[in-house]
């Protein structure tokens, strides 16, 4: 346990940013050694996709090439020279398609992010009601059915379950589009089918923590002063196993981003998952980095928050801010 | 060819377990059936990296579809016929060609078409080639000395030395014509936003890895003869849905939401077996087949009698019966059947493993304990490296290949490699046996680029100077039966020697609804003629 003297809210959100400022930096590090120094050279890939078998271009071509894109400074040189520049917001140009980074993002991004939000917005409050559900009532017949669901949701393969989707919603009853991400019915099927498997471990947390929180003593008390049980439930009970939900829920927003790199390729959508699976299989080196650096720079300011947030729901939590939970 | 990265098998194996879930076979109902009957719908692959066609081979479908050539090629015949030249004359033994342009022709921003534009076209295209941005119609430009105008209507074309695939290349997307105001644009523009052509559609829209629509060109009065078609394009939209998984481009034509989906392998075809609303559609490859390259620099593939041991010792009807699917034929030459220098030179590839086992007795390889034949204590050990990602590539093929080579006393290490490794180990000279197709290029000069040690890619191969010079004499032979006659004897000793192994033909397969008419592929495999493809019902 933590003997030090409690620090001010301010140093603990100090200690918070430096945290997430090292995180990002330890991402941009692996990121950038795992992709440039990897064997294959980037240019010479380039131009064979390119010419698709017809031929590479000359030695001297490809020497001009690797020169322009930076590629002949060693390694280290080229480590600094490209934090400098992700740190000026310069996200360099993708060794493929020869546009800026910048402006592939910009084209996918808002798919993503449209399709994140809409799962997370399906499943934090779809685990939270089967949650509730769930526990509502411990050890009895419907606890003992709905408390598998979890497992079950968990089970089914995230790629699996969107196929199905499309064929029985778009081909079978054409309810909605199978392909492209245009407006809100196209959202629908993507976004149920990245937030089940989301929904599995948030509902199974939760669970776990209603049943856990209704076998400690204050609750027993509670209810031997004649408080009804909905009250005490929703009010006391509730309340206090949110705290892990909420935890889990910024660690959840990793979990997405990752998951749309299936769900945008069955569902046939713009989007970063996409554009990073394709770019990791040409090694498209600029276009992995920003993405990297930018899924870390979304989950660590995520978590960011909901650490700040945790203390304004748990008044326990407002006096031993530092050290052990880091 | 066109390479293309697959999604993963257990996507598709997935689909068809969710197809069996929702018995989709029969309750096809999408409210999409049909669409409008001059909308063409096509479920595609692969977004385009770039839509420039000079720049990049891999998007022939995108890149085509606005543009058009000086010549086009009669199918049918192999004749080169009028384009945008109504007329042209090849001069000097193949060092100087002369255009006469049609007249009347506008690009879709309204430029007209002109010598002057033609003349800057090729100067264009060869300063892309020296920069090292347009690899393959540099190669085509071989020697490319100058290119003027003549008069209004006529360019001339010059190069240092005779280049006889000049005139062919000119029915080739790459040498598709485009307006001043796209020369002006630098590479890096022209791969984002494509190129302005004169063809019969233009770009309309374009949503990263989503789609791409093209419309009909008004006004569009200039199709050669070989189009089978006059006047503006048939469709009067054609949006390309870019779909990465493949059963789902499948099912998508069986539910009626596009009339025709590429790239489709067995796991699609078996969704539509036994439906009648749908057809398979074979665009058979125009290119050097899928082929063993050989290391002839390697001290045991330097012995003809192992080469010529492989050559024999593989049965290709087998291979490409048994591990590949529709439109997969054995190899009869180091070319496609519907490449225009096309022999049939199955009887210097038909299996015999007596002879193989005979000719590497006779050159000493000894069987040892354990098998595998050795030679002054060298083991007749190889190693084939594959692209596992490659369409057309198939594990359990290499494995077969690898038991039927054991057979013979040969140890084969199959050795999966990523496109990367594969394009630094051809650069290094460190490679044995490697699975390769070529270029789609409907002319000698494609096998040109593949067999001579001039030009290849693959390093590290002996020289082979009788060949080389066979090749080289060929690219500047301009009558086309002596040059046929050169190309066929280069052929017999690449096949003798086996300096390449070919193993198998492909196709492209496609499912394609049944009211669709008039698809064709004039070109190659990759670039569907869009202009001609009707649905019944919707002819204009």
């Amino acid at each position: 346990m933590n003997t030090r003297p409690p620090r001010s809210a301010a140093a603990h959100v100090l200690r918070r940013c430096a945290h997430f400022a090292v995180v990002l930096f330890a991402v941009y590090t692996v990121s950038f050694f795992l992709l440039y120094a990897l064997p294959g050279d980037p240019v010479a890939l380039m131009l064979e996709r390119r010419s698709a078998g017809a031929g590479g271009g000359t030695p001297e071509q490809l020497a001009a090439l690797r020169a322009r894109y930076g590629l002949d400074d060693p390694l280290p040189q080229r480590y600094l020279s490209t934090l400098g520049a992700l740190l000026t917001g310069d996200l360099g140009t993708s060794f493929q398609s020869g546009r800026p980074v910048p402006e592939l993002l910009a084209a996918v991004a808002p798919g993503t992010l449209a399709l994140a939000g809409a799962a997370l917005v399906l499943a934090v409050p779809f685990s939270l009601a089967l949650a509730l559900l769930t526990s509502h009532r411990p050890g009895s017949p419907a606890h003992r059915i709905l408390v598998n669901v979890p497992a079950l949701l968990a089970a089914v393969p995230a790629f699996w379950l969107a196929l199905l989707l499309v064929q029985v919603f778009s081909f079978g009853l054409g309810w909605f589009p199978s392909a492209g991400g245009e407006g809100l019915p196209g959202l629908v099927l993507p976004a149920v089918s990245l937030a089940l498997p989301v929904s599995a471990a948030l509902t199974a947390v939760l669970v776990r923590g209603l049943d856990d929180v209704q076998r400690a003593g204050f609750v027993a008390l509670l209810r031997a002063r004649g408080l009804p049980w909905r009250r005490v439930y929703l009010a006391h009970v509730a309340r206090n196993a949110l705290l892990p939900f909420v935890t889990l829920t910024g660690l959840t927003v990793g979990g997405v981003l990752a998951g749309t790199v299936i769900t945008e390729t069955v569902f046939a959508r713009a989007g970063l998952g996409r554009l990073l699976a394709s770019s990791v299989e040409t090694q498209d080196a600029p276009v992995v980095l920003a993405i990297a650096v930018l899924a870390a720079l979304v989950f660590a300011a995520v978590n960011l928050l909901t650490d700040l947030l945790l203390p304004l729901l748990d008044p326990r939590l407002r006096h031993r801010t530092d050290g052990a939970r880091a | 060819m066109t390479r293309a990265p697959r999604t993963g098998r257990p996507l598709a194996a997935c689909a068809a377990a969710a197809l069996v879930l929702t018995g989709c076979g029969g309750t096809a109902t999408g409210g999409a059936t049909g669409g409008a009957p001059d909308e063409l719908r096509i479920a595609y692959g692969w977004y385009p990296t770039c839509f420039d066609y000079a720049q990049s081979n891999p998007f022939a479908l995108f890149g085509r579809q606005v543009l058009d050539t000086l010549l086009s090629e009669n199918p049918a015949t192999g004749e080169l016929e009028p384009y945008l030249a109504e007329s042209w004359e090849t001069l000097d033994a193949g060092r100087a060609y002369e255009f006469t342009l049609r007249e009347g022709v506008t690009f879709s921003n309204g430029e007209e078409l002109t010598a002057e534009v033609v003349a800057d076209n090729f100067r264009t295209l060869w300063d892309l080639a020296e920069r090292g941005v347009s690899t393959t119609p540099g190669a085509y430009l071989r020697g490319f000395e100058q290119a003027e105008a003549l008069d209004a209507r006529t360019v001339r074309v010059e190069f240092a030395e005779p280049n006889a695939g000049f005139l062919q290349a000119n029915t080739e997307g790459q040498f598709g014509i485009i307006a001043p105001e796209s020369l002006a644009a630098g590479p890096e523009e022209r791969c984002a936003h494509g190129t302005i052509g004169s063809g019969p559609f233009v770009l309309a829209e374009t949503v990263q890895d989503e789609r791409i629509v093209y419309e009909r060109r008004e006004g569009y009065d200039w199709a050669p003869a070989a189009f089978g078609h006059r006047g503006e394009a048939v469709p009067a939209e054609v949006t390309i849905r870019i779909v990465p998984e493949e059963s789902l481009r499948a099912a998508g034509v069986l539910a009626g939401e596009y009339d025709l989906a590429y790239s489709v392998t067995e796991a699609g075809l078996a969704q539509a077996e036994g439906r009648d609303d749908v057809t398979t559609v074979l665009a058979p490859d125009r290119s050097v087949v899928n082929t063993l390259v050989v290391n002839t620099g390697d001290p045991v593939l330097a012995d003809p009698a192992v080469r010529q041991a492989i050559q024999r010792g593989i049965d290709r009807a087998e291979l490409a019966g048994t591990f590949y699917g529709a439109g997969v034929e054995p190899a009869t030459d180091v070319v496609s059947r519907g490449h225009r220098f096309h022999t049939d030179h199955s009887a210097l590839l038909s299996h015999d493993p007596e002879l193989a086992r005979a000719l590497l007795e006779d050159a000493g390889w000894a069987t040892g304990e354990d098998g595998v034949r050795v030679k002054d204590g060298q083991r007749l050990e190889l190693s084939l490296t594959y692209v596992g990602t490659d369409i057309g590539s198939t594990v359990s093929g290499w494995e077969y290949l690898q038991s039927r080579l054991a057979g013979l006393g040969i140890a084969l290490t199959l050795q999966p490699v990523s496109p990367a490794e594969q394009s630094d180990l051809r650069a290094s000279a460190d490679w044995q046996l490697a699975v390769y197709q070529g270029a789609s290029r409907g002319d000698a000069d494609g096998i040109a680029a593949f067999y001579s040690t001039d030009f290849t890619h693959w390093q590290g191969q002996a020289p082979r100077p009788e060949v080389d010079a066979l090749l080289a004499e060929q690219s500047a032979t301009v009558d086309p039966r002596r040059r046929a006659a050169l190309v066929d004897e280069a052929v017999t000793t690449i096949l003798e020697q086996g300096y390449g192994i070919p193993l198998f033909d492909s196709a492209q397969v496609l499912l394609a609804r049944t009211e669709v008419t008039g698809l064709t592929f004039p070109v190659n495999a990759w670039e569907p003629l869009l202009y001609a493809v009707g649905k019944d019902g919707g002819e204009r």
